[in-house]
């Protein structure tokens, strides 16, 4: 056996210098060429809607899974033209937030149908802990993308030791791309890899940023005891390949993000504080660097909110308006992301109702939103764009 | 590859390479069967030494089991798996016996108490960064090809100086980092994980009190 402690100075240096070469040659050589400034890419279809008005025309629950009384925390994933399905819906459901038995229920809106398909639970924690080989406590907040190659990713809040401040975000992709909704698996990928603490304390909640070489921007945040928010690169394969930090300061959460320009994104963000605003932070370099800006005029009640860009440039953004509660949910407009104008009234309600977490996507030339609603099911609304009233 | 795409790659930090899913299942249970094996030898070296390694083979198989039966399931549940760092160190324990010549034992000693304070300085960075008090993410850091070849020069330099087998631990975990992008597929999580930052402090303290209050700490 070889025995290093009696080496030479010499054949130690020798061994050194031809070690430290291959590990820097293997380390370099595995890797990929360094990605590119990133690039947002916009909805194309909606660049025939300018100039013109929001108007409802569909809006409704999405049916639960037999027996499950709370919900929350949906998400939607636009589909492509070729599928029968326009979108999907992702939220937690089961006997209340946090339960053991909470899961993850998914329903797709049918393009020949016009109806959302009896909901079905994805995911649930003691599959995904088999998977994973360790165990999981809680499953929560999860959020949908949909790759090159027409594979769901799920990113989905997972707890360890704690509560929701000891979460890890899992990320899941569908086994099969040829799967039927029906059919519809996941499999577990990893635990995202995103702090040294035993890796908690982060987590997922608003839709990630596509961009134009096929990847896209995950925005997360992080929670214990601090709250900041993070925005997580991946590729066109769904590999994880960097992470930036959007804001220096620690009352920050829920980031939800906004192309203002091909490398220019505004991340809106929840802010923890009582009597809180919207808050802001931008980059213009594609998510290389982030500076915090002024905060928005909205008032934000410690509550989750949900952006979208259209084709044609407009922003569009759900958002919690009451100063206190989440009684109030409302659709606001804007053309830069600075002053925002009211464009709908999602859900007003009184006293103890609460119309939340929202979600937003285009799909079909048509505006879809869905919210938590009274934490019993998941609502949605759908908008198209008509000419302006003369 | 040209010198150019070279320095690119290296002092990228949009290229991150994570291990697969079925690596990651098999560090977590090897690791905490390591772990957890080392533990099983500790405490059971007043034995004779056929039942110490019976002992530590059963733990070791036992971490091994699929699902909630092995304990890794919910170690993992809670801290992940151990850094590559402890689990290199649990295997030098198990051989200790090996290692432990009358002649070198001083100067191992010294090599590993070398490492105590950067690993425990090293261990605050990490926690003050996952708070977010620097401007800049140290563990984002841990991503790029520029840390972990950083690391190797460090770790070449100190074995180059030290000579010793303890001195050559960090270069070994910096080849299995290279090699299997475990536990994580960041460098910082391979180097060194929050029990064994917490056991180093340990470390340090007693022998701080030891060397101000050797009377009182004899016992």
């Amino acid at each position: 056996m070889i025995d290093l402690a009696t080496f030479s100075f010499k054949q130690r240096l020798l061994l050194a210098v031809l070690l430290g070469a291959a590990l820097a040659i293997l380390e370099t050589g595995r890797r990929a060429a360094p990605a590119s400034m990133a690039q947002a890419m916009l909805p194309a279809a909606t660049a025939t809607v300018s100039g013109a008005v929001l108007t409802r025309v569909g809006s409704g629950r999405i049916p639960m899974p037999a027996g499950t009384p709370a919900a929350h925390a949906s998400t939607l994933l636009t589909m492509p033209a070729a599928d029968s399905s326009a979108l999907m819906a992702f939220w937690f459901a089961g006997t209340r937030e946090s339960d053991p038995d909470v899961q993850i229920a998914a329903s797709s809106f049918d393009r020949r149908t016009q109806q959302w398909s009896a909901a079905r639970f994805v995911v649930n924690r003691q599959t995904l802990g088999g998977q994973l080989g360790f165990g999981v406590r809680r499953l929560g907040n999860p959020v949908a993308w949909l790759d090159g190659e027409r594979r769901i990713h799920l990113f989905v809040v997972a707890t360890g030791l704690g509560g929701w401040a000891a979460s890890r975000i899992v990320h899941l992709r569908q086994s099969d791309s040829a799967q039927a909704f029906n059919a519809l698996t996941f499999d577990a990928v990893r635990v995202l890899p995103l702090s040294w603490l035993w890796n908690t304390s982060f987590l997922v909640r608003s839709a990630p940023l596509p961009l134009a070489d096929g990847g896209m921007l995950l925005p997360v945040h992080f929670e214990l005891g601090t709250k900041y928010p993070v925005a997580l690169r991946f590729d066109a394969r769904g590999e994880l390949i960097g992470t930036a930090r959007i804001s220096s300061r620690h009352h920050l959460l829920q980031p939800t993000l906004l192309i203002a320009g091909p490398s220019h994104w505004l991340a809106l963000m929840r802010d923890q504080r009582a009597q809180g605003r919207v808050a802001v932070a931008q980059t213009r370099d594609g998510g290389q660097n982030w500076t915090d800006s002024e905060d928005l005029a909205l008032t934000n009640p410690d509550a989750s909110v949900a952006a979208l860009t259209l084709g044609d440039g407009r922003m569009l953004l759900a958002h919690n308006s009451s100063p206190h509660d989440r009684t109030a949910l409302d659709l606001s407009v804007s053309a830069g992301g600075r002053n925002w104008a009211l464009a709908q009234v999602l859900a007003h309600g009184t006293g103890a109702d609460e119309y939340s977490y929202p979600a937003l996507a285009w799909a079909d030339d048509s505006l879809w939103v869905s919210y938590t609603d009274q934490r019993k099911a998941i609502a949605w609304q759908r908008f198209s764009f008509s000419a302006p009233a003369h | 590859m040209d010198i150019s795409t070279f320095f690119k790659i290296l002092f990228s930090v949009d290229n991150a390479l994570l291990p697969g899913a079925g690596a990651l299942w098999l560090s977590l249970h090897l690791g905490w069967a390591i772990v957890l094996a080392s533990g099983a030898l500790w405490l059971a070296r007043h034995f004779v030494p056929r039942y110490q390694w019976a002992l530590a083979s059963l733990v070791l198989l036992w971490n091994l089991l699929p699902g909630a039966l092995s304990p890794a399931f919910w170690l993992g549940l809670a801290f992940q798996s151990p850094s590559t760092m402890t689990g290199i160190i649990c295997i030098a324990c198990l051989l200790q016996s090996h290692w432990r010549t009358p002649t070198g034992a001083i100067a191992e000693g010294r090599s590993l108490r070398l490492l105590v304070v950067p690993g425990m300085v090293l261990g605050w960075v990490l926690l003050l960064d996952t708070l977010a008090w620097f401007p800049v993410s140290v563990y984002a850091w841990g991503f790029a090809a520029s840390a972990v070849v950083a690391a190797v020069v460090v770790a070449a330099l100190f074995w180059l100086q030290q000579g010793t087998r303890a001195s050559a631990l960090p270069l070994a975990v910096l080849a299995v980092y290279v090699l299997t992008r475990l536990p994580s597929g960041n460098l910082w999580d391979a180097l060194l994980d929050p029990w064994l930052w917490l056991a180093l402090q340990a470390g340090w303290l007693i022998s701080v009190a030891r060397r101000c209050w050797p009377a009182a700490t004899r016992a």
